[in-house]
């Protein structure tokens, strides 16, 4: 059959049986579902990327159910449905779909998006155990900071006040990775003999920054208090 | 002001004291004098400001760590997250979880959404839901037509929604202004009415979108931009 000829109507019928049959493990033709998707993503057919939405929600529910830090974000599942059907069009639309070739790799980026929308969500929240938020958390910036500053522009504040590469290091491993003295001395293996290298070396650094009068204008402070 | 307890803290004694690890004496010491004790929330304050602007800044966003994955990068980006994995665990650890998550078994079905859940889905987090705000005066008639849109303010950007009736079809004609216009040029927009998406559009050059047609009942636009923000407009019956 000449699928060109098919409404975006009839695909999408023909998808949603060709899915239902994959889920009860029968055997499944997925030139319709495919073709659909075409529609949506590489044609731009907004009906289509509609019925794409209503078939694989559900779908797209269940993954994201399933995944293992989904409940450490506190967010329902259709947020996450959601965020990962928009950037699957995203990523997908136009040229970018001709990537693909057949419908269990689109289907395999589908689930992926699902991933990826957890994890950068839970890169800009801390994990919650329950679905009550704090006020705090809500507002989502931490009060007394300059919002402009650029995380590149202070990263290279950081670097002019420690002009050795080592320290860069130590100031990136703690600052930009988290990571504590043990962690360090296993992410660079030779640079530090020991936690306690680590941790001497640190509070070195960490003097020299907070005492600087540009970050401590970045963390809104006025001056330096004298000692 | 002076340390009224000379003399006044170390800067290790300030750092032990950030990390918990204090001794009595400097705790005292803090809770003691209010100039130490000011030291001491300056130098928070400053940690805390490097530790939040700074964690994982300069990671690939998941979305690249996926694409990486799945083998969907360019040559230089393929160096440059390689290079990256080399020192970031973060980074490992996702990559980790996206392998696990993608070769586990189809789910069985999901279970029943939780009481507090809207089935429409918005965050409220992460998604910024726009005021309805007064109508503008007839001078800022969009396109021409007739004045009184709803107006809907968020985030910088204004978004003018008016109905009109042709040849007896409602439609939905939307309408963005924002000083980066071009952030929006492309967002896909999402008509949801009872729980349930009845329509998608795309934010045209001239920040523009419509749905036709449009059932007059209460409904929810949520409008992504390619770059990730999402804006929600909560339209009244």
């Amino acid at each position: 059959m000449n699928l060109d000829s098919l409404s975006v109507d009839d695909l999408a019928r023909q998808c949603s049986e060709e899915t239902s049959r994959f889920r009860r493990g029968d055997s499944f033709e997925p030139r319709h579902c495919f073709e659909l998707l075409r529609r949506a993503l590489s044609g731009g057919r907004m009906d289509a990327f509609t019925s794409v939405y209503h078939i694989y929600q559900p779908q797209v529910l269940r993954w994201v159910y399933s995944h293992s830090r989904f409940y450490q974000t506190g967010e329902s599942a259709e947020y996450f449905a959601n965020s990962a059907l928009t950037s699957f069009y995203f990523a997908l639309r136009g040229d970018k779909f001709n990537n693909f070739a057949a419908l269990p790799q689109i289907l395999s980026y589908l689930k992926t998006c699902v991933h990826t929308a957890i994890m950068q969500y839970l890169r800009k929240t801390p994990p919650v155990d329950t679905a009550d938020i704090s006020e705090e958390q809500a507002a989502g910036d931490v009060t007394g900071f300059d919002a402009v500053i650029h995380a590149s522009e202070l990263w290279d504040r950081v670097c002019e006040l420690l002009p050795d590469v080592r320290d860069q290091t130590l100031a990136r491993g703690v600052f930009v990775h988290a990571l504590k003295p043990s962690q360090i001395v296993e992410e660079y293996p030779g640079q530090w003999g020991s936690p306690r290298e680590v941790s001497v070396a640190l509070q070195r650094i960490r003097r020299s920054l907070r005492k600087d009068p540009v970050l401590q204008q970045w963390a809104g402070m006025p001056t330096s208090p004298d000692e | 002001m002076e340390c009224k307890l000379p003399p006044p803290l170390t800067e290790e004694q300030v750092s032990a004291f950030l990390d918990g690890e204090a001794e009595p004496a400097v705790r005292q010491h803090v809770i003691e004098c209010a100039h130490c004790a000011a030291r001491v929330a300056q130098a928070r304050q400053v940690e805390k400001m490097m530790r939040q602007q700074l964690l994982r800044w300069d990671c690939p966003t998941a979305q690249q760590l996926g694409d990486y994955h799945l083998g969907l990068t360019g040559e230089e980006d393929n160096r440059r997250i390689s290079a990256h994995l080399q020192h970031c665990a973060h980074c490992r650890a996702e990559l980790a979880d996206l392998r696990a998550f993608l070769s586990a078994p189809d789910p069985g079905d999901a279970p029943e959404p939780r009481p507090h859940s809207p089935p429409f889905g918005f965050s409220r987090l992460r998604d910024i839901v726009a005021r309805l705000a007064p109508s503008p005066a007839p001078a800022l008639a969009l396109r021409g037509e007739n004045a009184g849109p709803l107006v809907f303010e968020a985030g910088g950007v204004t978004v003018f929604i008016q109905l009109k009736t042709v040849n007896d079809v409602t439609l939905l004609e939307g309408q963005l202004a924002a000083d980066d216009l071009t952030a929006w040029e492309g967002a896909l927009v999402q008509l949801h009415q009872a729980h349930r998406l009845q329509a998608a559009a795309v934010v045209d050059e001239l920040g523009g979108f419509r749905f036709e047609p449009f059932v007059k009942q209460a409904s929810d636009l949520r409008i992504a931009a390619p770059g990730g923000e999402a804006i929600i407009l909560q339209i009244p019956a």
